[in-house]
């Protein structure tokens, strides 16, 4: 379908918006992104991830990937958008194990999702 | 192809795993469903409008197992969701305009609320502004916005920091948009009030 540069502009705008919408949802990468710039003060997770505010946009309106398929999907999506891959599966193992962590009923769990999370991703979520 | 059949198969791909096809399913449907939701609703505010279709797109690609293609196109099928949400928030803002009398105290106020009187009025008294920002601050952000508003802020750099977007043209464009809406919700509460 052809668009006129109008449309264009005006999706590229509400593709904005929603992403700036999907940073409150929990249930989107989006909502991983603040979560991670929340614990990473001072950190911009579009650098972290080698991404443009287009690319940023779409990453974050895209649903959470979640499990063990996770790094494979988290890969494809990044390798279709050009975009740091390794980061971002990073930054997701990191975002599921601070809720892991947060969401955790007693001390013992918590101690098992901070070895996960340091097994998996290095202390600070960082690239290894 | 039709956008229909782009939908379609975008929703097969989506159904397979293919997370790369939500944003292209976005980009395709957001603009038409703004426009399908803008024609069918009472909402007046276009931010309200596009926040029950970002809504109703989440929703959906947070469980795009629910649409079923064989009953709708994907566009009816979000268009559904997007003007239900819309309907509910309409039902509930005059629910809360009934309930809070903000209107009846606004109209103890002098003549009608302009844009610059709004502002000293805003920032001169807690309660009214307490009360006014129930009706002007309907996403995050807009508390910023208001502020800067306030302020006599007129840079779209500024307005576009204060929201967290990109400091790009495009950024820029969404933020100012933004600010004439609030502006906009500005002269409507004005008009109420001059009643």
């Amino acid at each position: 379908m052809n668009k006129s540069r109008a449309d264009e502009r005006e999706t590229k705008r509400l593709l904005l918006a929603m992403a700036s919408s999907a940073r409150l949802r929990p249930d989107t990468i989006g909502g991983a992104i603040a979560a991670w710039e929340k614990a990473n003060t001072g950190k911009d997770a579009g650098t972290y991830l080698r991404a443009d505010g287009h690319q940023m946009a779409k990453v974050s309106i895209t649903p959470l990937p979640v499990g063990s398929g996770m790094p494979k999907q988290a890969m494809a999506l990044a390798t279709d958008l050009a975009i740091d891959g390794f980061a971002l599966v990073n930054l997701l193992r990191f975002v599921a194990s601070a809720r892991a962590m947060t969401e955790s009923k007693n001390d013992g769990e918590r101690l098992l999702a901070a070895l996960d999370h340091d097994i998996d991703d290095g202390i600070d979520g960082e690239t290894p | 192809m039709s956008v229909d059949e782009d939908l379609s198969e975008l929703h097969a791909r989506l159904i397979n795993g293919e997370l790369r096809a939500a944003s292209k399913i976005v980009e395709q449907a957001i603009l038409p469903l703004v426009r399908i939701v803008s024609a069918s609703t009472s909402l007046k505010d276009r931010q309200e409008v596009e926040q029950q279709c970002f809504d109703a797109l989440h929703r959906y690609l947070g469980s795009p197992s629910d649409y079923q293609p064989t009953k709708a196109p994907l566009l009816n099928y979000l268009a559904a969701i997007a003007i239900g949400l819309a309907k509910t928030a309409a039902r509930s803002a005059n629910r809360r305009i009934l309930r809070d009398g903000v209107y009846a105290q606004l109209r103890a106020l002098e003549g009608p609320v302009e844009e610059e009187s709004l502002r000293i009025r805003v920032k001169e008294w807690p309660e009214v502004r307490k009360q006014v920002e129930e009706d002007l601050v309907k996403d995050p952000g807009d508390a910023e916005l208001l502020d800067l508003m306030a302020d006599g802020e007129d840079c779209p750099a500024n307005f576009a920091a204060a929201i967290g977007m990109v400091g790009d043209e495009a950024g820029q464009e969404e933020a100012m948009k933004r600010v004439e809406r609030m502006r906009g919700r500005i002269r409507r509460l004005g008009k109420r009030n001059a009643k």
